[in-house]
């Protein structure tokens, strides 16, 4: 993943200047990396949101001190280590904040599997899935989305029982090996519906 | 809280940071390992070894586990939300003197991609021709298809149909407009009285039309097809002839033996109905036909090898050359069209193309291989060819268009 190295001189003398859509781009800029890195760092979903919210509240806030001809990145990234350094010294000392992350650290990848197999992510889990024979597939969004239980998808399919448990197991160890692989998530197409 | 011997900034301690460091990030650290990690921050000679690791931490660009990436942009997002609410509530916070007081609303650039998209449906032109028409950024757009066909009657006769109507509908003894409106004909030409003769209904590239036949079955006509029926059915059987493609609901006709079929010839297969609802793909440029089912009961006969099929709704019949396969698909997908929607799940590029340039009417020049992505998503036909493909997602082909040549490299 590749982190900007310079946004365009005007967009940052926009910024500079208080121009909240210039800051809004930037943000989409530098939003994915700088989350990944903190949500790794943390390793706390929760504490990585308000870090990454601090930070960018906190280039917002000393946007005037921004000089155009030096390197944004480098002045983006000394903010977030500072704030990551001192979250993270805070932590030591409160036991509360050292339990959340004790606790949430192993937990990070869990659950991740379960909340993207949801009706809403259907195209997201259709291009994960893309690999897949499409029997096994669409037995697997009948199952996982769409609710049927495995003797409603084996009518369904025409298929016995045996053979929708065998799909079910495929598709799921497939998508586990996936999430837990390095790598890009696939970019959808904007979704729009007219009817 | 300070385990012996390693927390007092020595190499011992910057050799034990280094290590913990790397375990914990990757989430490989026990809870006790956690714990000795940030006792280190207790001690401020520790502070220069810990900010180095926390730069570097920050600054990896090494690809990270898929979960981890999916967690980090709902992270991302909802930030995104929440800075918008605090940017907007609170534009000029005191701080350093703002040079200026130039605003814009965050709202509207919150996601500039998503922002450029809904811009696009909010600029939908009032298309009424297929002309090119300049977009603002000063290149040409191509305007989308829109209700156009020819009739031609027995006689040679043609007529263009109305752009303003939608369908037109064969009487018994004239030829209207879905509205009523007689298109007027003369009474033989247009098939009435007891002669049956042969109408063709034709779409050109970017047209759509509908028609209700005689016996009240209704086709959906799509761009660059064309459909020829009788202006009366025989007693014993309703026979039409699809080049193209067309959506059918086919109503049941009571007869002496049960009920009338209805045929439907194409190139590839007949297909044949005694009233239900399906889609037929059957283009000339096309090595496969398709008939899909939505609704009842249909068989299919394969023109090459005479075998036949019968197929369930949820099932497609496809035939290239003497095989015919059968499958199940998402029939939505097929029938989209219809209802004025592009509807591509999984579908090739090469498909998903084909389609674009009928409705568009434009022609698709190859400057390389043909791109391996599949596509997935849903959109209105009303957009403006520019307008349609700025919304997908086209990573591995460059498109551009020259004139009404679209160009993927």
């Amino acid at each position: 993943m590749q982190i900007p190295e310079q946004p365009d001189k005007t967009l940052l003398m926009r910024l500079q200047e208080g121009e909240a859509r210039a800051f809004a781009t930037v943000y989409e800029l530098y939003k994915q990396p700088m989350a990944l890195r903190l949500l790794q760092l943390v390793r706390n979903e929760a504490y990585a949101e308000e870090l990454l919210q601090d930070v960018f509240m906190k280039v917002w806030e000393t946007r005037a001190l921004i000089n155009p001809d030096l390197s944004f990145k480098a002045y983006l990234y000394r903010i977030a280590t500072n704030m990551a350094f001192n979250f993270m010294q805070r932590a030591s000392k409160e036991r509360e904040i050292m339990e959340r992350i004790i606790q949430s650290s192993t937990e990070l990848y869990e659950h991740v599997e379960a909340e993207l197999l949801n009706k809403e992510n259907e195209q997201l889990i259709a291009r994960i899935l893309d690999g897949l024979p499409t029997q096994c597939r669409s037995v697997f969004t009948a199952v996982k989305l769409d609710g049927f239980s495995h003797k409603e998808a084996a009518e369904r399919f025409g298929i016995s029982t045996h053979t929708v448990n065998n799909h079910v197991q495929k598709a799921s160890k497939y998508l586990k090996t996936y999430l837990t692989s390095p790598g890009g998530l696939p970019f959808l197409l904007a979704l729009y519906l007219f009817s | 809280m300070f385990v012996l011997g390693v927390n007092d900034g020595t190499l011992a301690a910057e050799q034990d940071i280094k290590q913990l460091f790397e375990r914990y990030r990757s989430g490989q650290c026990s809870a006790e390992e956690i714990v000795r990690l940030y006792d280190h921050f207790g001690i401020d000679a520790n502070r220069a070894v810990l900010e180095e690791r926390i730069a570097d931490a920050l600054a990896n660009t090494d690809e990270a586990p898929r979960a981890l990436v999916y967690r980090a942009q709902q992270v991302a997002d909802r930030v995104g939300a929440r800075l918008r609410e605090r940017v907007v509530a609170n534009p000029n916070p005191p701080g350093p003197r703002p040079r200026s007081l130039r605003w814009l609303p965050y709202a509207a650039a919150a996601m500039l991609a998503v922002a450029i998209g809904w811009w696009a449906i909010g600029q939908r032109l009032a298309h009424d021709g297929q002309e090119t028409v300049p977009t603002l950024a000063g290149a040409v757009d191509i305007a989308p298809g829109a209700n156009r066909a020819t009739l031609t009657l027995a006689d040679g006769r043609s007529v263009d149909l109305s752009e303003a109507q939608a369908g037109i509908i064969i009487g018994s003894d004239d030829i209207t407009y879905q509205d009523g409106v007689s298109l007027g004909l003369s009474t033989v030409g247009a098939g009435g009285g007891t002669a049956m003769e042969e109408l063709v209904l034709t779409t050109p590239n970017g047209g759509t039309y509908q028609i209700t036949l005689p016996d009240g079955s209704r086709v959906w006509l799509n761009a660059a097809s064309t459909l020829k029926y009788p202006s009366r059915f025989s007693a014993d059987e309703r026979v039409v002839f699809l080049e193209g493609e067309a959506f059918f609901s086919v109503t049941r006709q009571p007869s002496a033996g049960g009920s009338m079929p209805f045929r439907v010839v194409t190139d590839g297969q007949t297909i044949e109905v005694l009233g239900t609802e399906f889609n037929v793909s059957a283009y000339a440029d096309e090595v496969e036909t398709k008939t899909t089912l939505a609704e009842g009961s249909v068989q299919i006969v394969n023109q090459r090898s005479g075998t036949v099929n019968r197929i369930a709704p949820g099932q497609q019949a496809v035939t290239r050359e003497g095989h015919t396969d059968i499958r199940h698909v998402d029939v939505a997908q097929y029938t989209a069209w219809k209802s004025g929607r592009f509807h591509f799940n999984r579908t090739p590029f090469g498909d998903m193309i084909g389609q674009v340039a009928r409705w568009y009417d434009v022609e698709v020049v190859y400057r390389g291989a043909v791109p391996k992505e599949t596509f997935t998503g849903k959109m209105g036909r009303d957009l403006s060819l520019m307008e349609m493909l700025g919304l997908m997602d086209i990573s591995d082909a460059a498109i551009r268009l020259e004139g009404r040549t679209l160009v993927v490299q």
